[in-house]
């Protein structure tokens, strides 16, 4: 390296580096670096075989009463009247929600019927789902840690009742990716009442990439927030300006070859574009027949529009969507199955809204083969209380609630668990919901120990630090 | 060979022999035997939880056996030791129970600590537990690069680990590259063509340095620097959960974050303010306002639980403090001890301590403590309520009834005007959201046992984090506890809240830390790729009396930060992730960024600063899914404000920021999350809000440039790009131009020529060139 005690700064920028040694060839805006960025969303192996490969979550937001729809108790016939230190004296202290903590217990004014060939007795609010008992595990004890709306919905959704944690879908799709780059992979249907309590948060992806999160899916109309542009925007229109935009980014990424950052945002408008066509035609049900869509309720005022979201559930599942939750309530108080002041009236609307399109559903997608790799699941935040509120009201009650779960890898026909004999608390066969999270994931080929995401030094788990699986619930 | 080692006498193992010969290394209990025991021993025996009588903390009680082993540690006899037993399987259950065996190597290193007597060395505070000292930095080897490119310090540092891998630098940027980075870095805006005209004009030596100088002095530096730091406070003006109600004067500490970078607080005493505000003297309005810090989480209003809520909130509390002042995960000894870094259960609630005796005030401030207009508009407000009390007074006086009415369920007349104006005036009210103590005596607190209230375990007083410490275990005896913790955290002794801070700086302006997880320096975390230079930037920072400010320009005006982003395939090659920094990053923008920069572009922005919260336009479908629809409705002008002033409602993000991944506001967000997913195309390319700022951006651009589309395509460059389109690029817009207006012809519209150069305003907006930052 030649010096010179009276050197002269160079005038190019690039000068000095020359003559520092740098060749030109290691400048040359040619390489083409590797493209190491692999897209997310893309599909990845399970831990092992899976028996699922889709899920439809179906939460009743408010928390429906487990007594008076899918866990019979005579307990409460023969402690009608009474006070829980007479049913059951070692329950203790009652604390609920609202307030009337010595109230009587309160018998459900609703028959049960035995049916199918497992004879599994479900309430005359289901009679539909009745019929597709044999389909379906009951998980009759599960419990959670809050008798609050939003902490509990938070558990239900994300196994935490803090805020901020990435929810059961955001994990599936983490774990999983999706099978269909023109829809997104986690898809939340909404009651039109509204969102439930706490909102996006119950569908977010908290410490994970916001790739991860749920999309919220209008059944009908636009979809999806800003599918389409606003009025006046031609499609021939937006078609040229898509390919200007194009023209622009190709020229400066030949500019900066390599960036695989740069070639992936030009390869999500191409996207964007095909989700404006694929998610309009998911929603498009002209090719459904009028008896699919009776099926599914679609036919009478009352079920149409959970019947929408079924049937839109079931084709989602066929476009390859992981995870699709569907609300059924939205607000607050009567709008949802929080059914503070009358059982019969609340559960009544609700479950007549949603009993034939969810059997609609598991009766298609049994026909069309599509059960036995889809996992179907039911569940409220919470259940209800034995004791009565205001006389024909059930307070919350986080200490037992029946889920249950039809589809992949579950085995038909069967309980799984108890509540106590009046339907406090759990009896047999306790689960947390961390339980239900580790076995929906396993079902989908996941194991919840491993799957993991580091946040804030720990490798964090859907499960937390607990998670059994609900063995006897699976084939 | 375990036997034959075990009979050995001590001294065998360890013959120091000549040259050549085999030197068994000493194992070193802390560094490698007690990481194995706590990844997988301490789950079961440690604590209150301690199966089979065994613990694993303190060697003490481990060598004292157990009910199934009299010894589980025979100094100098592995084979006759139980815990090796049962580690082989030698013992039934074989350990750790129902999981996968330890290795045979790590069998192996926990044998020859007990064949070498099994003694507990003291504990080796490596980094970062050891105060940084001022590092020199290193001679460069390359006399061209020394004396041309080398700026500062930091030069040295960086270009010596290049050399050592034999690369070289990147070529400076352009000036008009680097004029982009550095306002969009430094202020979050683009440079106007002036401002652009101005700096390219000046070839003076000195120029760019003028800019940084200006650009740090530029108020809107506060907003967007203040924003990094409210995002790792996981800033909201909600409580979250159910009603997710509003904090309404929560602004006054966004205000207090933004004017505190503003006026180049010294990052000690911001630490300070906002640790022990209230303890401090004298206290003013700032050192109020900044204790709202400890209010900052999320809080279920509707909890039927208070033991268990104040509960979560003082581990929320606790593991900020540490994770954003210290850049360690305390949160994980929450528990049990951690089990990667040097934080016990113990040192966990001796931290939570300090917080245990707050409770939450709200207190009056003083002097002039807002902007004139909002200042004016509190007055105009305090006087119409002093009048409407008035009235309220004649008119009971009239009535001849000296009594407070009976409460009606809905008030009328003067009565509701009296409610909408406290309504009106309770956010703007000069009342700060505090924390102070409820007692003069820092109280005991306990250890909670695997983190359960169910559980206390043993009492302790506030005390700062032992390995932080020397080892040492300081208790806080005395009151005002927290204004010791805020000594200690802000003191040049203390090992990593400089290094922590530099490194946020570094992050930002080099889009990685020199550690990677900025706020984890545990073992978990990335370990430093300048670690020398991490401790120059540390100490430079505590010389310089903590001014970031000072830190920044140093940052700023090294060549490593000047370089291109130029494509080099050896050192691709050598070093793929430049972690060695032989180029600059490419950084996409930040959500808040990308609006601002639309509305800047457009002529749109409104730089009102501080006060409350606006609202922009949010459409009925986002606001439907929440079972909450509280969201304002903002004037116009109002509207088109910062994104930094934009609510914080933790159930609802506003789209556009929220879909360039948002911080959620529940959790601390230490580096924000640069995916690319199609939601953020629809929002750019679909989205309202892109629309309206297109067609504004076009007006401008026409009322500015005339009618020519040469001068139109021009002057929207330089707006939007910071730079002249070139001849082949003009040829594609001007022709772009002709065929969308001939479109718009055929499809009728009312003004196609103009219809077109919004097309051509909202292309730019959605190009890489605008999201990205070279």
């Amino acid at each position: 390296m030649p010096t010179s005690p009276h050197f002269t700064r160079s005038t190019s920028r690039r000068d000095f580096l020359a003559r520092a040694g740098v060749g030109f060839g290691a400048l040359a805006l040619n390489a083409l670096l590797a493209d190491e960025a692999q897209a997310q969303g893309a599909p990845q192996k399970p831990h092992f075989p899976a028996k699922a490969k889709s899920v439809i979550f179906l939460f009743m937001y408010g928390g429906p009463s487990q007594m008076d729809t899918f866990d019979p108790k005579p307990g409460l016939d023969k402690y009608h009247g009474k006070t829980m230190s007479v049913a059951l004296p070692t329950a203790g202290e009652i604390k609920t929600f609202g307030g009337g903590n010595n109230a009587p217990l309160m018998r459900s004014t609703i028959p049960f019927k035995k049916y199918g060939k497992s004879g599994i007795e479900v309430s005359d609010f289901f009679p539909h789902v009745g019929g597709c008992v044999d389909d379906i595990c009951f998980v009759r004890s599960v419990f959670g840690n809050s008798n609050n709306h939003a902490p509990a919905l938070f558990e239900m959704n994300t196994g935490t009742i803090l805020q901020g944690a990435p929810s059961l879908g955001s994990w599936t799709t983490y774990g999983l990716g999706s099978e269909n780059q023109n829809l997104p992979g986690f898809v939340v249907m909404l009651d039109p009442r509204g969102g439930p309590i706490g909102g996006a948060p119950n569908w977010a992806s908290g410490y994970m990439p916001a790739s991860y999160q749920g999309t919220v899916f209008r059944p009908s109309g636009v979809p999806i927030l800003d599918l389409k542009p606003g009025a006046g925007v031609s499609d021939e229109n937006q078609k040229q300006d898509l390919a200007f935009l194009e023209q622009l980014n190709r020229g400066h990424l030949a500019a900066r070859p390599g960036d695989s950052d740069l070639d992936a945002r030009i390869k999500s408008y191409e996207l964007a574009y095909r989700m404006q066509m694929a998610a309009p035609e998911a929603v498009d049900f002209s090719k459904e027949t009028e008896e699919t869509k009776a099926l599914y309720g679609m036919d009478k005022p009352q079920t149409a529009d959970f019947g929408r979201k079924c049937l839109l559930a079931r084709r989602m599942v066929e476009r390859g969507v992981r995870f699709i939750q569907l609300y059924s309530g939205g607000g607050h108080g009567d709008d949802t199955w929080d059914a503070h002041g009358n059982i019969e009236s609340n559960h009544g609307k609700h479950a007549g809204a949603t009993d034939k399109p969810i059997a609609g559903l598991l009766q298609d997608l049994k026909r069309r083969g599509l059960l036995d790799s889809t996992l179907v699941v039911w569940a409220g935040e919470f259940g209800r209380m034995p004791i009565s509120q205001g006389g024909a009201g059930r307070d919350h009650n986080p200490g037992v609630q029946t889920v249950w779960l039809a589809g992949g890898g579950i085995k038909g026909g069967t309980v799984v668990g108890s509540s106590d004999e009046v339907g406090y608390k759990t009896g047999e066969d306790p689960h947390p919901i961390n339980d239900l999270h580790a076995t929906i994931l396993h079902t989908m080929g996941l194991e919840h120990t491993q799957l993991t995401y580091l946040f804030n030094g720990r490798n964090q788990r859907l499960t937390g630090t607990g998670g059994t699986i609900i063995k006897k619930a699976l084939v | 060979m375990r036997k034959f080692m075990a009979a050995l006498p001590l001294i065998a193992l360890f013959a120091l022999g000549a040259a050549g010969q085999k030197v068994e290394k000493r194992v070193s209990f802390r560094e490698e035997v007690e990481p194995l025991l706590k990844a997988d021993c301490t789950g079961c025996h440690s604590g209150e939880t301690r199966q089979g009588g065994f613990v694993t903390e303190g060697l003490a009680l481990f060598v004292g056996g157990s009910k199934f082993a009299k010894r589980v540690i025979v100094p100098g006899k592995p084979a006759e030791s139980a815990l090796i037993g049962y580690l082989r399987g030698k013992h039934q259950p074989q350990m750790p129970i129902g999981m996968p065996p330890l290795k045979e190597a790590q069998i192996q290193t926990i044998e020859r600590w007990i064949a070498q007597g099994a003694k507990v060395d003291e504990a080796k505070l490596g980094w970062p537990y050891t105060v940084p000292v001022n590092p020199v930095a290193p001679r460069v080897k390359n006399p061209v690069l020394r004396d041309e490119w080398v700026a500062n310090p930091i030069d040295n540092f960086v270009l010596a680990k290049l050399e050592a891998k034999k690369l070289f630098p990147s070529p400076p940027a352009d000036k008009t590259t680097l004029l982009r980075r550095v306002y969009l870095d430094l202020v979050g805006l683009p440079p106007t063509p002036q401002e652009a005209d101005a700096f390219l004009a000046d070839t003076a030596p000195g120029a760019y340095e003028k800019l940084v100088d200006r650009l740090l002095a530029d108020p809107r530096y506060g907003e967007r620097w203040g924003r990094h730091w409210l995002d790792l406070v996981r800033y909201a003006e909600t409580h979250g959960f159910e009603a997710d109600n509003i904090r309404s004067r929560a602004w006054r500490y966004r205000d207090y974050v933004i004017r505190s970078f503003n006026t180049d607080k010294p990052y000690d005493t911001f630490l300070a303010e906002q640790l022990a505000g209230d303890l401090l003297s004298p206290k003013d309005s700032d050192s109020l306002i900044a204790t709202g810090f400890a209010r900052l989480g999320s809080w279920d209003e509707l909890s039927r639980d208070p033991a268990g809520r104040w509960q979560d909130y003082l581990n929320d509390a606790t593991d900020t403090v540490g994770s954003v002042m210290l850049g360690m995960t305390v949160g994980c000894a929450r528990c049990h001890d951690h089990k990667y870094d040097k934080i016990t259960a113990r040192d966990y609630y001796r931290l939570q301590g300090f917080f245990a005796n707050t409770r939450w005030s709200e207190e009056r401030l003083t002097g002039e403590v807002d902007s004139p207009e909002l200042t004016k508009r509190r007055r105009e407000l305090q006087e119409q309520l002093k009048e409407k009390r008035a009235q309220q007074e004649a008119e009971r006086a009239e009535k001849g009834d000296a009594e407070e009415p009976k409460r009606k369920r809905k008030k009328e007349g003067v009565d509701a005007e009296i409610d909408a104006l406290n309504r009106a005036l309770s956010p703007i009210d000069t009342i700060a959201e505090t924390v102070t103590d409820k007692n003069n005596n820092p109280i005991t607190h306990n250890v909670l046992v695997r983190g359960s209230l169910g559980t206390p375990g043993d009492t302790v007083k506030p005390g700062f984090i032992a390995s932080l410490c020397g080892g040492n275990e300081v208790d806080i005896a005395t009151g005002k506890a927290r204004l010791e913790l805020a000594r200690w955290v802000g003191s040049p002794q203390n090992p990593l809240t400089a290094r922590v801070i530099a490194n946020r700086l570094w992050q930002h302006h080099f889009g990685q830390g020199i550690v990677a997880t900025p706020s984890d320096f545990g073992r978990n975390g990335s370990k430093p790729t300048h670690p020398e230079l991490l401790d120059w930037l540390a100490t430079t920072l505590i010389q310089k009396g903590w001014s970031l400010k000072q830190l920044h320009k140093i940052i700023l005006t090294s060549a490593t930060y000047k370089q291109s982003i130029g494509a080099n395939p050896v050192a691709a090659k050598l070093d793929p992730s430049n972690t060695l920094l032989w180029r600059q990053r490419r950084q996409r923008l930040e959500g808040e960024s990308i609006r601002d920069s639309i509305l800047a572009v457009s002529g749109q922005l409104n730089l009102q600063m501080s006060g409350p919260s606006i609202y922009p336009r949010v459409s009925g479908e986002v606001l439907a899914t929440g079972s909450t629809h509280k969201w304002g409705n903002s004037p116009e002008d109002q509207q088109r404000r910062r994104t930094v002033y934009v609510f914080q409602r933790r159930s609802l993000s506003l789209p556009m920021t929220e879909v360039f991944d948002g911080p959620d506001m529940v959790n601390t967000c230490p580096k924000r999350q640069s995916t690319t997913i199609a939601p953020q195309a629809l929002a750019m390319f679909n989205g309202e809000f892109a629309w309206e700022q297109a067609r504004h951006f076009a007006e401008r651009v026409a009322k500015e440039a005339g009618s020519d589309p040469a001068a139109q395509v021009t002057l929207a460059y330089r707006l939007a790009l910071v730079r002249k389109p070139t001849a082949t690029q003009l040829g594609q817009a001007t022709a772009f131009l002709a065929k969308k207006a001939a479109l718009h012809r055929d499809e009728k519209k009312a003004s196609p020529e103009q219809a077109a150069l919004a097309d051509f305003c909202h292309v730019l907006f959605n190009t890489n060139e605008f999201l990205y930052a070279d």
